[in-house]
Formats: structure tokens, C-alpha cells, sequence
């Protein structure tokens, strides 16, 4: 065949590099309705769920058995079932009817009920239910800090940046495992240089990630993973049951934590069950809900080429996003992971969180270049920050970020390594040199960092865990060295374990330490003139981005 | 009630017993404060447990229970028993036994409940160890 020319530019254009795939219901590679989903049904004897969607009681998996016994609502589920899909697919979109309505009814459903739901919604009615599902009424912002060399003084630098830019909680992780909690710390410690109040976590192992938390090197936790199959959780090394431990766990340390989950991972761990990717992460979500933890990061997270590779599958993660929503969780909505070659194609993914506003509309935004960033990419990197200051300036929207002054972030990401470098001091970890100071404080990324020396990195960081440092040594540090208010921040940031304010749903703290939680900052929205509103002084900030034309010059 | 750094700033006290305006830098300074006196206590949970509960989260004030038994279980034990609740890693006498221990020595009744039900689900399931 000649080639006609238009196909030809047509084939070379980034989106046609993306990974597409036709629906294949017995692998799983389908997003929200597959022919072998289950059809509701509950049945209840003696307070006790005796069949779920179809199955018998002694068929249940142990996800099943959770869900019926720590999730669903018994006492309403008979009820709730009851109702017609459509009919709640309704109050969810409709602006007279309350979201604690919702929450009421939807406490009842199963997970078969609830993808029922929700497919009866658009992408726009979704965005509509998500606006007044999600838990707080302000929404927020999550930055991912990482960098390839696990370079502290650059993940100090970022993180304080990544604060003054906007972001109420930073994550990062590793990439050489032991260099964990080195930054840790690294981060704890740039953040609250940036803004005081940024909560931090440090994405490892489970158990390593617990210990980071009790340390008081980090202030919450993300990385605990669940799965909507019982073999693909089996292969995750954990149970319902394990799970819901380390949640009781993380709280009785006064630790802020959420799970996280994503549709396409049990199609990546090779067994579905032929089941939609849906339904399988519904599964996750109400695992998290009867575990009684506050939140989830969900929204195929890491899994995003494979709902991306599938029809309606951006459509799907933002399904999952409002299920969680629907569940009374915080929820983190990921796009934080590379996914397509198309700059169109991934800001029209994060439109579907940005427009409505979720918890974290990222989980988190890469504040790093996206060859730092260790967990694979984000959606949008440190090179996309003016495009999304643009966006929500052009749409009067709140992404949680602010346009920022160059000498201030040079200021701030200076003063972050500098202070890193008289606590590794102090603290006898591998010193930091002047040099990297400088650096760090005009760095874009690794690649213009100074190398470390890795063998003497770890060694004194394993000297350290060795020594029983925690965060209070921390804290100490920072006051010797003559860092009075770092150091009262730091001491801020462990105290809040002790009040145990910021476990409750979607917790963040303000500048002043204070939360603003789903109690005391209910999303309250019921149309137009409620909920969240771009507040004056908001708005400024919003409004100023570096580059405008001078009137004067005109 | 809610926020209790706002509204029971006086009476909270952490685990060992210390008030917020204990934890001082200057108490630091002098040595007057250890890692045990930043963790919660089982009554600060349990108020946590009450406002979830209150705004409608029943499983979240159940989780904080759980959380509150366990503020009284050493780190390491907490550890130890997180890894036998893995797949395939404890009998089930193992795991009853450590259900026992928890409601025994350390009053943990709600977790011990919930470890007791992990070893028959466990056993139903095969993923305990053989």
C-alpha cells in the first residue's frame, strides 16, 4: 500500500509510542466491566454475612471474609442493596442530596454493588461526585523527592523547595536500600526549612518502614500494599489480617498511615481471575476500609500502563479514586508514575483529579527532574511546575501549588543543605562538604550534584541505626548547631504523635502545626456556592506567575 | 473535643505520662526527655477512637482500640508478630499462642480476637506453615 502522508506523521506522534491493548476479559485486561464480574447479592443470617455477590460464606477467599466481616455495614447492608444502582449513581451527582447520604448508603453496598455504580457515570459525573465525596474540603498536594544518588544535601534542597512550592507532604525513597534512612532524614529536615508543617515518609520495605516511623525519621506512612486477589496478596507476602496488624501498629506509634492499592496489579502479578480491574480494586479499597485505616493511594499508581493500555481505562482510575472517596477515605490520587509519551494524553489523566480536587491530587508530583525520580517517573516533573502554576491560573483552580520567586528557592534549598550538613556533623554521618552545599542549593537534578561516597555513606548511617538515634537526636542536633527554629519545627512534627490529631481522615497540618482534617474541615459541598472556593489571598498566589508582559513596557 | 492539641492541651499526656509543655527543647537540652516520651497513649487513642467513631467510623475507632492494646507491646514484639501474620510463617498453634500472649500479658483482647480468627481463616485458607 502507498502510504497516505498524513498517516504517516500521524504514526510518528508520542502517543502512538504509548502500549494499547484490546479487551481481554480472561487475563483481567479490562477496566471496569468484565463478563465474569459477579453480580450483587448479599445475603445476612444472625449478623453475619452468609453469602456476598454470588458467593457462599465457605467459598470466601480471605479478602471476601475480611470485607463481610469488618467492612460492609450489616446492620444497613440489606437495606443498601436493596436500592437501584442508577438511583445511587444519582445522589451522587445530585447537589441536593448530601455527601453523608451517600456515605450512609454506600457503607451497605458489596464490592460487585458498587462497581454497578459507578459504571453508570461519565468521566465528567464522576468528576461531579468526586468534588463532593472527597473527605477534606481543601484539597492538597503530594511531592515525590528523590534523586539516583540518594544524594542528602539534593533531597534536602528539593524538599524545602517542594515545600515553599505548596506541597503539605513529601515522600521519598531509595535508591540503594540501605541509604533509607539517611533520606529520611534528609527529608524531614529540607522540608520544614521550605514550610513548616510538611508531612514526610520514606517509601521502604513494611517492616523497615514501621521502624523508620517509630525513629521518628519520618512523620507518616504510604507503602503498604494490598491487592484484590488472594494469590496476588499471598505473592505481596501479606493477608488482610497482616495488614490490619500494621495499621494498629502504626497508630498505637501515633503514626499517621494509608495503605495503597491500584487497578492493574494483579494483571502485572499475572493473576486476575478474570475479574475487572474494577472489581479487584474495589476489593482493595474495602480491605483498607475494614482495617479501619484513615486513607488510600490509589489510582493504579504504579501499575498505570496497564489500565492506560485499555479502553476506559484513565476512566477506571478515576472510578477507583471516588470509590475510595465514596468509602469516607483520605485518598492520595497517584499520577505518579510516567505512563505516556504524550504530553496531552497525561495532562488530560490529571485533569480528572486537578478539575475536582481529591485529598492529594498527586501521590505524589515529581519535585525532582524524572530521571531522579526513583519510583519511576511521576506524571508531571520539577520541569512541568510553570505549565501546572498556568493551569490553575487559567482555570482558577487550586492544585495546591503557588508560583515561587528564583532567590527565594535558592535561599531556602541553600539554608535546607546547609542545615543537613551541621546535623550529619553533629550526628557523625559522612559530612557534607561546602562544595555540595553550593550545589544543591542551584542543582535541577543529580546530574549537576558532586558524586558521594557511597561505601562511607552507608557505613555511617548503619553506625548511626546502630547507635539508637531517633528524632529527638535530631532535634537536639538542630539546637546545638544554633538552628533554634528548624529545631522547634522538627519537635513540632514528633509532638503531633502524642495528641494523634493527624490520624484521623485526611490529615494535614498547617503552618502553625495545626491540622486540617475530614472533622474539622468537612468537605461540605452541595453546589454551586458551597464546599471549596478559591479564597482571595489564594488566588493572588495563584495568579502571580514569573513570567507576564509588563504593562509599562507596552 | 476535636482538634485535642487545641482543646485538651493541658490535660494530654503522652505514654510515659509527660504534658505538651513538658516536651521542650530545653527539656531535651537537659536530657529530660527519651524517645517513650513522644509516643501516644492508649487514652489519647481511645479519644481519637471516639471522635472517628462519632463522625461515623465505626471500623477507624475498632483500629485505634487495636492500636491502643498495643502501646503497651514492646517495638520488637510488634515486629515479630507482624512478620508471623505473613503468609505461610506460623503454625496455627503459633499464632494462637501469640493471640494468647497478647491477651494475657498485655491485655490486647481485641487484637488477640482478631489473631485467633487470622489462624482459622489461615487454616481454611492453607497459607499457614507446615
Amino acid at each position: 500500500m502507498k502510504r497516505s502522508k498524513r498517516f504517516e506523521i500521524l504514526d510518528q506522534r508520542p502517543v502512538n509510542k504509548d502500549g494499547f491493548i484490546d479487551e481481554w476479559p480472561e487475563k483481567g485486561f479490562v477496566a471496569m466491566e468484565s463478563p465474569y464480574d459477579p453480580t450483587p447479592s448479599i445475603k445476612v443470617q444472625r449478623g453475619m454475612i452468609i453469602e456476598m455477590d454470588g458467593k457462599k460464606r465457605e467459598d470466601f477467599d480471605f479478602i471476601d471474609q475480611f470485607i463481610a466481616d469488618y467492612t460492609i455495614d450489616i446492620a444497613s447492608s440489606q437495606q443498601s442493596m436493596s436500592l437501584d444502582s442508577l438511583d445511587i449513581a444519582r445522589k451522587m451527582v445530585d447537589i441536593h442530596v448530601s455527601r453523608k447520604e451517600v456515605i450512609d448508603i454506600v457503607k451497605g453496598l458489596t464490592p460487585a454493588k458498587i462497581i454497578e455504580v459507578v459504571n453508570h457515570l461519565n468521566v465528567v459525573e464522576m468528576m461531579m461526585a468526586m468534588q463532593k465525596m472527597r473527605v477534606r474540603k481543601t484539597p492538597s498536594n503530594q511531592a515525590h523527592i528523590t534523586n539516583m544518588k540518594d544524594h542528602p544535601a539534593q533531597i534536602a534542597a528539593d524538599a524545602a523547595e517542594g515545600a515553599l512550592r505548596g506541597f503539605r507532604e513529601e515522600e521519598t525513597t531509595v535508591a540503594i536500600a540501605r541509604y533509607a534512612p539517611m533520606n529520611a532524614i534528609a527529608l524531614l529536615i529540607g522540608s520544614q526549612v521550605g514550610k513548616r508543617g510538611v508531612l514526610t515518609q520514606c517509601a521502604v520495605e513494611e517492616a523497615t518502614e514501621l521502624a523508620l516511623g517509630i525513629r521518628g525519621f519520618t512523620t507518616y506512612a504510604e507503602t503498604i500494599s494490598v491487592y484484590g486477589t488472594e494469590e496476588v496478596f499471598i505473592d505481596g507476602d501479606d493477608t488482610p489480617y497482616s495488614k490490619a496488624f500494621l495499621a494498629a501498629a502504626y497508630a498505637s506509634r501515633g503514626l499517621k498511615m494509608r495503605f495503597t492499592s491500584g487497578t492493574g496489579s494483579e494483571v502485572l502479578m499475572g493473576n486476575a481471575e478474570g475479574k475487572s480491574m474494577l472489581y479487584l480494586e474495589t476489593r482493595c479499597i474495602m480491605v483498607t476500609k475494614g482495617a479501619g485505616v484513615q486513607g488510600l493511594q490509589n489510582g493504579s499508581v504504579s501499575c498505570i500502563g496497564i489500565a492506560a493500555s485499555v479502553p476506559s481505562g484513565i476512566r477506571g482510575v478515576l472510578a477507583e479514586n471516588l470509590i475510595a472517596a465514596m468509602l469516607d477515605l483520605e485518598v492520595a490520587s497517584s499520577n505518579d508514575q510516567t505512563f505516556s509519551h504524550s504530553d496531552i494524553r497525561r495532562t488530560a489523566r490529571t485533569m480528572m483529579q486537578f478539575l475536582p480536587g481529591t485529598d492529594f491530587i498527586f501521590s505524589g508530583y515529581s519535585g525532582t527532574p524524572n530521571y531522579d525520580n526513583v519510583f519511576a517517573g511521576s506524571n508531571f516533573d520539577a520541569e512541568d511546575f510553570d505549565d501546572y502554576n498556568i493551569l490553575q491560573r487559567d482555570l482558577m483552580v487550586d492544585g495546591g501549588l503557588k508560583p515561587v520567586a528564583e532567590e527565594e528557592v535558592i535561599e531556602v534549598r541553600r539554608k535546607a543543605a546547609k542545615v543537613l550538613q551541621a546535623v550529619f556533623a553533629r550526628l557523625s554521618l559522612n559530612p557534607i562538604t561546602d562544595e555540595e552545599v553550593e550545589a544543591a542549593a542551584y542543582a535541577h537534578g543529580s546530574k549537576d550534584m558532586p558524586d558521594r561516597d557511597v561505601v562511607k555513606d552507608l557505613a555511617s548511617v548503619d553506625e548511626l541505626m546502630k547507635k539508637g538515634t531517633s528524632g529527638i537526636d535530631i532535634v537536639k542536633a538542630l539546637e546545638e548547631t544554633g538552628y533554634t527554629e528548624v529545631a522547634e519545627s522538627i519537635l513540632e512534627m514528633l509532638k503531633q504523635r502524642i495528641t494523634g490529631d493527624y490520624l484521623q481522615t485526611s490529615a494535614i497540618l498547617d503552618e502553625d502545626f495545626q491540622v486540617i482534617s475530614g472533622i474539622n474541615d468537612k468537605n461540605d459541598y452541595q453546589g454551586p456556592g458551597t464546599g471549596y472556593r478559591v479564597s482571595k489571598k489564594r488566588w493572588e498566589e495563584i495568579k502571580k506567575i514569573p513570567h507576564t508582559i509588563d504593562f509599562n513596557g507596552l | 473535643m476535636y482538634s485535642l492539641s487545641h482543646n485538651s492541651k493541658e490535660s494530654i499526656r503522652s505514654k510515659t505520662g509527660k504534658t505538651l509543655k513538658d516536651i521542650t527543647i530545653e527539656n531535651i537540652m537537659k536530657g529530660k526527655i527519651s524517645a517513650d516520651d513522644i509516643k501516644i497513649s492508649k487514652e489519647a487513642l481511645k479519644k481519637q477512637g471516639d471522635i472517628a467513631k462519632k463522625h461515623g467510623r465505626q471500623q477507624m475507632q475498632q483500629n485505634f482500640n487495636r492500636a491502643s492494646e498495643l502501646t503497651e507491646v514492646p517495638d520488637e514484639l510488634i515486629l515479630e508478630i507482624y512478620d508471623k501474620l505473613r503468609p505461610y510463617r506460623a503454625t496455627k498453634q503459633e499464632l494462637l499462642e501469640m493471640a494468647r500472649t497478647l491477651k494475657n500479658q498485655y491485655g490486647a483482647i481485641d487484637c488477640g480476637k482478631m489473631i485467633e480468627e487470622s489462624a482459622l481463616v489461615y487454616e481454611k485458607r492453607g497459607i499457614l506453615k507446615t
